[in-house]
């Protein structure tokens, strides 16, 4: 029996994913031995012209990873829809947008004024910007447009199933491999990993205080984090009560708090609005009641960047989706 | 129990039960309620489920249909929004008349629509934290944190279904359809 056909893209991405399939170390040997891949541009040598070739759904499924920021992603991530049976949104950023979704705090032109003329390490006296088109003597080039909003994958294309995380923990992907091998996947849309919130894992919660109360707001350089200690119980802005389970708590064993990279548990749309609600519903709780309004803004005022600390992986996802456009 | 649609036996009916309640606060004179119903055409609660009404609660009240009052839905649907006391032309205190409702109901055994899945709940802990009745604890199961209701303390506020970040409480009172007629009734 012929091999089933697998394909890897890359869209508005770090790289970290593509690493994230290197971590499955020798699982991958085993993985390359179930499959054949197609199309892989950070390791194999295919091009466009060879998917274009295949027949519509000739590959298995193609993991795509990254958010769709320029025309050019668009454009393959439809063709691989086309041509793949099913298609699998690997990692943060092509399941909610992630870290490039923060982009649409802003616009292209906001963005390319300050990449390519303010600055500090940028010399441009002429104030060049990309173009879709540049006349050169002999000719012309050009460059796929850039975006003003970041999608996830799933405002683009039709999408199977969702392996989160920043990125998707090898354990994750190994599963999500074999449920796909072995046919045994579940309902099409779900994220394959648990659906519980971070805390029902957590290291650390057997030592989480029955009731909590943040007294004042810290940023994780304000406080000498004790390894056992519930974060929130200091004061640090966790995202653990609000993001899905399955991440190996490698954040929190490292001693740092959850930022909220595998997305809102099931049932829940909206991660950053659930963030905040979450942060005002236990900021403050001791006396409260004794507190003016100044107090209180005072309190709140403590949180730098909310929108950041709370939207950092799924703000393209929200309803919110964008700053409004001018 | 009187059944709908059946006739009111007035054999069953707790005639006191309406000064029970005034007793209890002096503001809450319903007696003064004719069933005009301008409260029920404002409410929005009302306006997404039809068969709750602020009017017939009123009625059930005057009339001492003491079980049926306390066991209805709406007193713990009803939003606290205010529209059917500030438009009520007999200046009935509606907002104390659901309150003590409440108390009464909590008290009885009819106690709020809230759940807690325990599937869901990952023992957070922000519900715990939050609930103003002390009415969520922890207990233990297969050694994890799970939060549990304490049903006799639930007022029904609502505060822990908007604050669980894993959306494991539900408090059938506030759905999204609820939330946007209350925007939508004090805008028409």
């Amino acid at each position: 029996m012929a091999k089933p056909k697998v394909a890897f893209y890359w869209c508005a991405s770090c790289g970290g994913c593509e690493e994230a399939v290197v971590d499955l170390n020798e699982d991958l040997l085993k993985v390359a031995d179930a499959v054949e891949i197609v199309f892989w541009p950070v390791a194999l040598d295919f091009k466009r012209k060879d998917v274009a070739a295949l027949r519509d759904g000739e590959i298995a499924v193609s993991f795509i990873n990254g958010a769709v920021r320029t025309e050019e992603q668009e454009e393959m991530v439809e063709l691989l829809r086309k041509k793949s049976g099913l298609v699998v949104a690997f990692g943060s950023c092509a399941h909610l947008g992630g870290i490039p979704g923060l982009g649409n705090f802003w616009t292209r032109d906001t963005i390319f004024q300050r990449v390519y003329k303010e600055v500090p390490s940028v010399e441009n006296p002429e104030g060049i910007v990309p173009q879709e088109k540049t006349g050169i003597g002999i000719g012309e080039l050009t460059l796929p447009e850039f975006y003003d909003t970041v999608k996830t994958l799933d405002q683009t294309i039709p999408v199977d199933y969702y392996l989160p995380g920043c990125p998707p923990p090898p354990d994750l992907i190994m599963n999500a491999v074999n449920a796909i091998l072995t046919g045994k996947l579940p309902e099409k849309g779900a994220v394959l990993a648990p659906d519980k919130a971070l805390c029902d894992t957590c290291p650390r919660a057997e030592r989480k205080p029955d009731k909590l109360s943040i007294k004042e707001i810290k940023r994780p350089y304000e406080v000498k984090l004790d390894p056992e200690k519930c974060f929130l119980e200091d004061g640090v802005i966790c995202l653990g009560p609000v993001t899905r389970s399955g991440c190996g708590e490698t954040c929190i064993r490292a001693n740092m708090p959850c930022r909220g990279c595998m997305g809102p548990v099931k049932g829940v749309i909206d991660q950053g609005a659930k963030g905040l609600s979450m942060i005002a519903s236990v900021l403050g709780l001791e006396g409260e009641d004794k507190m003016a309004e100044e107090d209180i803004k005072e309190l709140i005022d403590r949180l730098v960047d909310p929108a950041g600390t709370f939207y950092r992986f799924s703000l393209a996802a929200s309803p919110l989706a964008r700053r409004r456009m001018e | 129990m009187t059944v709908r649609g059946q006739p009111i036996r007035v054999s069953e009916l707790d005639t006191n039960f309406k000064r029970e309640i005034i007793a209890r606060e002096a503001d809450c004179d319903i007696t003064a309620c004719f069933s005009c119903a301008t409260c029920t055409s404002g409410c929005p609660i009302h306006e997404v489920y039809p068969q709750l009404d602020p009017r017939k609660i009123a009625r059930m009240v005057n009339l001492g249909m003491r079980e049926r009052a306390l066991s209805s839905s709406y007193i713990w649907y009803c939003s606290d929004c205010w529209l059917c006391e500030k438009r009520c032309p007999q200046n009935v205190k509606f907002s104390s008349v659901w309150d003590v409702l409440k108390d009464i109901a909590t008290k009885e055994g009819y106690p709020p629509p809230v759940s807690i899945d325990e599937d869901m709940c990952s023992g957070c802990g922000i519900c715990v934290a939050s609930c103003p009745y002390a009415a969520i604890e922890f207990r233990r199961q297969n050694g994890k944190r799970l939060a549990h209701l304490v049903t006799a303390l639930c007022r029904g506020c609502g505060v822990c279904g908007a604050a669980c970040p894993s959306a494991a409480i539900s408090v059938n009172l506030f759905e999204d359809q609820q939330l946007f007629s209350q925007i939508e009734a004090p805008v028409a």
